[in-house]
């Protein structure tokens, strides 16, 4: 067994040191087949029940979402869009996530050393505050306890706690798997390497569209494609990432890119209903 | 018309009578709620709340640890760093095919210890090496579902100091040479407890006592056998809380808390 | 004192105030308070899954033909997950959503879990478990009876496609038999392999090289709708969009917007049924622009003049137009032609250009016409053949070096098949099995057994109603399902095949692939239930049979088979799962690619019903997160289905908000859609990605049987539609049908 120095950058307590996961999602790329939300069901034992069609009560940790231009035929055009937790971090990544600041329980709180927004199932009783303070819908609440009929609780997974009825629950970045990671690392005494902590739903894309990693990490390709840095590749061909609702200051962990302007308006209400004259400045955590 | 005047005035005397009378029978009662109170919760509640399971095997920790080389070689690390808790038959079987002790003879010295522990292992034999069986341990330290810990960042953290005697509070012990044992870690937490005794699981010549909560399920070692909830040892008793005081114990600057998603899943 | 009722008040009132007092200094209280929120943050009834160590085994998954290779994570022995394997020659570590739900078939309720007597009616749903000897030696028996009167060809089978040892295993067994009756069901990729041989002479499968090519017409196939191996045609449509030296462009020809449409960089959309006049148009343009390759066209095609000619006389732009284009109006019409044009224009221009037809994910055949014209426009290019970017022709697999089988004089007698068509030239008969509820219905004889072998006709075959009557017909249906599917629920036994986890199973080239690839799946965990390989199941039945069917069949299991039939490769695949050939260069020695198009050729195949009596066209929608072949659905791929395609029980469908204004109908309206065939309650949703008079049927719901997830759950598209023959093969081209809402 080896000895750890921990690991690099994110030794210390100051919250600028620590990492800080994240996701660009190429929605160019995206092709709504909805891998990444079984993916995510599979890893994260969640539940179904018989009837899922009714969208309010369907538990689904990543959603793609389907966007319009709104035109009518044959102008229209349509682009999916996969909603997974943002992982806000609030104003100056201080940890004012909108969830946690409302949770009476602490049920949820701010990881400044991953930048991940927890919820423990076992501390929350289910007022659903966060909820209603969630601006992205990306929580969700069991309305009934969850079921695994016939043999299918043979496929759950130990890494996730299930969830029971009158709680709420989210995405967590696949954290579990950051745990498994970090078990190696620690064992191998080591740091943790890129390719080790990935999500579920980005490892299962087929398309490829989803990057994961550590924001704060120059090495890793979340880094480079948010702040333009990426050698040689044309993965951005001109597009400008962007997030949801930046004007919030929520401060996002999800990115998003595409080529096409009306996706971008559609994903951020400041660009569309704003003209660029008396348009505040927003946040700038770029 | 004076019928009623004199049993209004005896009622009076009476009254006073009687109101110490009550008085003292109120105290009484008071006293014994009091007293039976405090006997239930204190005395009675520990022995009721709890289960008294004996292991389906008295495994012996002290003889074995003279034949290997540290907790970790039974208790091992797998190669993905995630650690595989109380050994399988597999790692047994290499010395426990066949019964090893010899059976003893009356009037051998401790006989009655040495029969008990070759009982033991011709019933590990018979019952779950022959059979194929995993033993069905039961596990004092076992955490609930929702708790994620990782023994690979406790077992080779620096920042992990073994402190005095396991006592909270306690300054770090200077290793000579700067040369930790391993048991030294796995002692600040896992510590036998028999006859009342902590006794560090290596030199256990026995199993102790598991007792688990009726309520919960939890093993007693989580709440820890001070009913009353206070501690002095990190190894009395691991709820959140003693593990968030050893966290905070843990750091040089006492700042700061751990996220919740660092020991939960 | 006296005990009144006052002094016992007081007294106990005293006495509760001192247990009260006494309780805050013991810890009963606040420990059993502690314990009972403890107890309230684990029921016992919400799981806790078992720990363990973790490993991973790497398989091959054959629930759709795509051949990709996974890995199982597994918790000891329980396997947890399913994931892409990094580095898989067709799915370099992707998996797609069927494949991720895998063990929801293992474990899931629709499972069948031991052989099954069929106690009720059909259909009912009752059954009786039997143990595998009784099984076995009843399907044997009876298909002894049924040989002895000297009719073997009353034995019939659907199989789940004509390719892989196992479902050779079964052709194997009714050759034996003496039954010609084997069938499966075609798809886009069979018609691709009729048209190879009409256009080029070769027996092989048509194979594209997406990700190097440029520019990429789709005439209507849903590249990303499940369409060749999906997640590989994924990854291409990927490296389009990353492509350094600049974009590939990809434009989709289609009636509707797909997914496909909406990813593609320019989607020009057109009157359902009309591809083939499209392509032919914009032939049209590249010949009349003088673009075509003439190098290929000169030296490597036959017919082109007579080609040209019709193309010129019967397919300009300016006429093709007017059956074209989905909008009547004059301004949209000049744009829409101009955008034909340059289109046509770019594709011949560009350095990789290629043109790929398919029907949504490819699961419904295409008429040749079509596929004639499609490929006459990668001959104008000179796609066909090409290395880089083309469109090549991968080989069929080499007959399997079996030995002969050993015929009797039952087996050696000829026997008319059910169904026949004039002019097919490959595989005789068999993909025909779209025509064979019709045979059974119009003929006396019919079947008396039927194999179902890892296909769904009560699902997958239009018209389900006259597919069910069929059904109805045969004396005795066996099935060698995993799941009680829609067929199931008609089969009188049922030997229920392992889940690919469980056995060893072949994985031929993937449709569409470039490059011969050969997949093995081998067990990855021990059965879960009393379950057992198809092929192992034919295999015993064959033994049990006796006589020349049992020495036909001298293999001890499938898997001793499989090693026999696949020699050289055998030992590659046992080491490493699966083999690619990457030296593989496509014959072009002396092929000639020959165009067709005779004049007055119709290159629309006409749909059912009148236009006067149904007004609107109901045409299929085609998406990747609803399975449409014999393998339906998981719990959690109906999970994601979107609400504008199912409501509750209900079918949801796309109606042009124009045509829905026209009908009445708003936002969710519930209707009645029906077609010359059936009729069904469905809700209507508004919608921009179709165009007016069209209704887009979502394919893939309204299973029978299964279970609370996945049956039951909106109507089958099949049931609202019936056959269409393409005069050239005989297969079902029925692009929609006639309908209305009411």
């Amino acid at each position: 067994m080896g000895e750890t120095q921990g690991h690099g950058h994110q030794e210390g307590n100051g919250h600028a040191q620590g990492s800080k996961y994240g996701m660009v999602i190429d929605l160019d790329k995206c092709t709504g087949c909805g891998a990444c939300m079984v993916a995510c069901m599979a890893e994260n034992n969640v539940p179904t029940k018989p009837d899922e069609t009714n969208k309010l009560d369907t538990i689904t940790w990543m959603r793609v979402f389907k966007l319009s231009n709104g035109k009518a035929f044959p102008e229209a055009e349509t682009c999916y869009l996969p909603r997974p937790c943002m992982h806000c971090g609030g104003k100056h990544d201080a940890g004012h996530s909108p969830c946690v600041s409302v949770c009476p329980a602490t049920a949820t709180d701010y990881s400044y050393k991953t930048g991940i927004v927890s919820q423990i199932y076992t501390r929350c009783f289910g007022c659903r505050y966060c909820m209603g303070a969630c601006p992205y819908k990306a929580r969700y609440f069991n309305w009934w306890d969850p079921k695994f009929p016939a043999d299918m609780k043979e496929y759950l997974s130990p890494d996730v706690s299930v969830r029971m009825r009158g709680i709420v629950e989210k995405c967590s970045f696949c954290f579990h798997r950051y745990q498994r990671a970090m078990d190696r690392a620690f064992y191998e005494g080591r740091e943790l390497e890129e390719h080790e902590y990935q999500t579920a739903c980005t490892q299962a894309c087929p398309a490829g569209a989803i990057t994961f990693g550590d924001l704060n990490n120059e090495r890793h390709m979340v880094h480079k494609v948010v702040n333009d840095k990426h050698e040689g590749h044309a993965v951005l061909q001109g597009r400008k990432p962007f997030r949801l609702l930046e004007e919030l200051d929520t401060n996002p962990k999800v990115y998003y890119l595409s080529a096409r302007d009306w996706v971008v308006k559609a994903g951020n209400a400041s660009l569309r209903e704003t003209s660029p004259a008396d348009k505040k400045p927003s946040g700038g955590h770029h | 018309m004076s019928g009623p005047e004199k049993t209004q005035q005896n009622g009076a005397a009476h009254k006073k009578d009687d109101s110490a009378g009550v008085f003292a029978m109120s105290l009484f009662a008071a006293g014994i709620s009091v007293y039976v109170s405090l006997f239930v919760g204190w005395l009675v509640l520990p022995e009721l709340l709890y289960s008294r399971q004996h292991q389906p095997i008295d495994f012996n920790h002290a003889i074995h640890m003279e034949i290997v080389d540290g907790c970790t070689s039974c208790h091992v690390f797998r190669e993905d760093g995630t650690f595989a808790g109380t050994p399988t038959l597999a790692q047994c079987i290499d010395c426990h095919e066949e019964v090893q002790s010899i059976e003893p003879e009356p009037g051998d010295e401790d006989y009655e210890v040495r029969l008990a522990q070759y009982l033991d292992e011709v019933k590990f034999v018979e019952e779950y090496v022959q059979q194929g069986k995993e033993v069905p341990w039961l596990i004092y330290s076992k955490q609930p579902d929702c708790v994620f810990f990782s023994h690979a960042a406790h077992m080779t953290s620096h920042k992990f100091k073994v402190l005095e005697g396991g006592k909270i509070g306690a300054p770090p012990v200077e290793f000579e040479h700067g040369e930790e044992p391993e048991d030294a870690r796995c002692n600040m937490c896992h510590m036998a407890f028999i006859d009342g005794e902590a006794v560090p699981f290596g030199e256990a010549e026995t199993l102790p006592l598991y007792r688990r909560n009726w309520i919960t399920t939890y093993p007693i070692d989580i709440w820890g056998r001070n009913i009353s909830g206070f501690n002095d040892h990190y190894y009395d008793s691991a709820k959140m809380d003693d593990c968030a005081q050893c966290h905070y114990d843990q750091r040089n600057d006492h700042q700061g808390q751990d996220a919740c998603f660092v020991c939960h899943k | 004192m006296k005990l009144n009722r006052r002094n016992f008040l007081l007294v106990s009132t005293a006495g509760a105030a001192g247990g009260a007092v006494g309780s805050m200094f013991s810890p009963l209280s606040w420990k059993l308070m502690d314990d009972s929120s403890i107890w309230t943050q684990n029921w016992p009834w919400t799981p806790v899954p078992a720990d363990g160590e973790v490993s991973f085994e790497e398989t091959t998954c054959t629930l759709c033909p795509g051949g990709c290779r996974v890995k199982v994570r597994k918790v000891d022995e329980r396997p947890i997950k399913l994931e892409g394997v990094e580095g898989g020659p067709v799915n370099d570590g992707g998996i797609c959503i069927l494949g991720l739900t895998a063990l929801q078939l293992l474990f899931g309720p629709a499972r069948v879990h031991t052989p099954m007597k069929r106690a009720g009616k059909r259909g009912e749903g009752k059954w009786v478990e039997i143990t595998w000897e009784e099984a076995i030696s009843e399907v044997s028996g009876k298909l002894a009876e049924v040989r002895e009167t000297g009719r073997a060809q009353d034995l019939g089978c659907i199989a789940g496609g004509g390719k892989g040892v196992i479902n050779s295993l079964f052709s194997r067994f009714m050759e034996a038999y003496g039954s010609p009756n084997f069938y499966w069901q075609a798809t886009a990729w069979d018609c691709y392999e009729e048209n190879i041989l009409r256009t080029l002479g070769l027996n092989g499968t048509a194979g594209f090289d997406l990700e190097n090519a440029d520019y990429i017409l789709s005439f209507g196939a849903g590249l990303l709708d499940g369409w060749g191996s999906p997640v590989h045609v994924f990854q291409a449509h990927s490296k389009w969009r990353e492509n350094h030296d600049g974009h590939a462009t990809l434009v989709q020809i289609d009636a509707q917007l797909s997914n496909t449409a909406a990813k593609a960089d320019k989607w020009l959309p057109i009157v359902p049924g009309t591809e083939g006049a499209v392509a032919m148009a914009m032939a049209h343009v590249i010949i009349s622009k003088n673009l075509y390759d003439r190098g290929y066209v000169n030296w490597n095609t036959t017919g082109f003049r007579d080609f040209y000619r019709t193309v010129e006389s019967e397919y300009a732009p300016a006429k093709v137009v007017k059956i074209a284009c989905p909008v009547d109006n004059k301004e949209y019409r000049k744009k829409w032609l101009e955008e034909l044009e340059s289109r046509a224009i770019a594709f011949a221009t560009a350095e990789k250009p290629l043109a790929v037809a398919g029907k949504g994910n490819g699961d419904r055949p295409v008429s040749q016409a079509e596929l004639n014209a499609v490929q006459a426009l990668n001959a104008l290019v000179g796609a066909i053949n090409r290395k880089e970017g083309g469109m090549v022709v991968v080989p069929d697999e080499p007959k399997y070096p079996w030995k002969p089988i050993v015929m009797d004089a039952e087996a050696r007698s000829y026997k008319p098949s059910l169904v026949s068509v004039r002019g097919r030239s490959k595989y005789g008969h068999s993909n025909l099995a779209s025509v064979l509820p019709q045979a059974l219905n119009s003929s006396h004889e019919g079947l008396k057994v039927l194999l179902l072998a890892g296909s769904n006709p009560l699902y997958t075959l239009a018209d389900t109603e006259k597919t069910a009557e069929a059904l109805q017909k045969v004396e005795y249906i066996v099935s060698f399902s995993s799941q009680f599917n829609d067929t199931t629920a008609y089969a009188d036994i049922i030997l229920p095949d392992h889940i690919f986890l469980e056995s060893t199973v072949d994985a031929p080239t993937p449709p569409g692939f470039a490059k011969p690839v050969y997949g093995l799946a081998e067990p990855v965990i021990k059965p879960v239930y009393k379950t057992k390989a198809m092929g192992d199941s034919i295999i015993e039945i064959a033994k049990a049979m006796g006589g020349t069917i049992a020495q036909s069949f001298p293999w001890a299991d499938s898997a001793e088979a499989m090693q026999q039939a696949l020699g050289g490769k055998w030992p590659l695949l046992k080491r490493g799962g699966v083999y690619v050939d990457e030296d593989f260069t496509p014959e072009t020695e002396g092929v000639r690619f020959r165009f067709f198009a005779r004049s007055g050729m119709e290159s629309r195949i006409s749909i059912q019903g009148k236009a006067e009596q149904y007004p609107l066209i109901a045409t299929p929608v085609d998406c990747i997160r609803l399975a449409t072949g014999a393998i339906a659905d998981t719990p959690f791929m109906v999970k994601t289905v979107s609400d504008k395609k199912l409501k509750h029980k209900e079918l949801v469908v796309q109606v042009n908000a124009m045509t829905a204004q026209q009908y009445g109908f708003k936002e969710g309206s519930e209707a009645v859609l029906e077609t010359p065939v059936a009729k069904a309650k469905v809700r209507v949703h508004c919608s921009e990605e179709i165009a007016p008079g069209l209704v887009g049927v979502p394919r893939g719901l309204g299973h029978i049987a299964h279970d609370e997830f996945v049956g039951g759950k909106g109507t089958n598209y099949n049931t609202l539609i019936s056959p269409v023959q393409d005069p050239a093969t005989g297969f079902d081209v029925a692009w929609g049908i006639r309908a209305k809402l009411t």
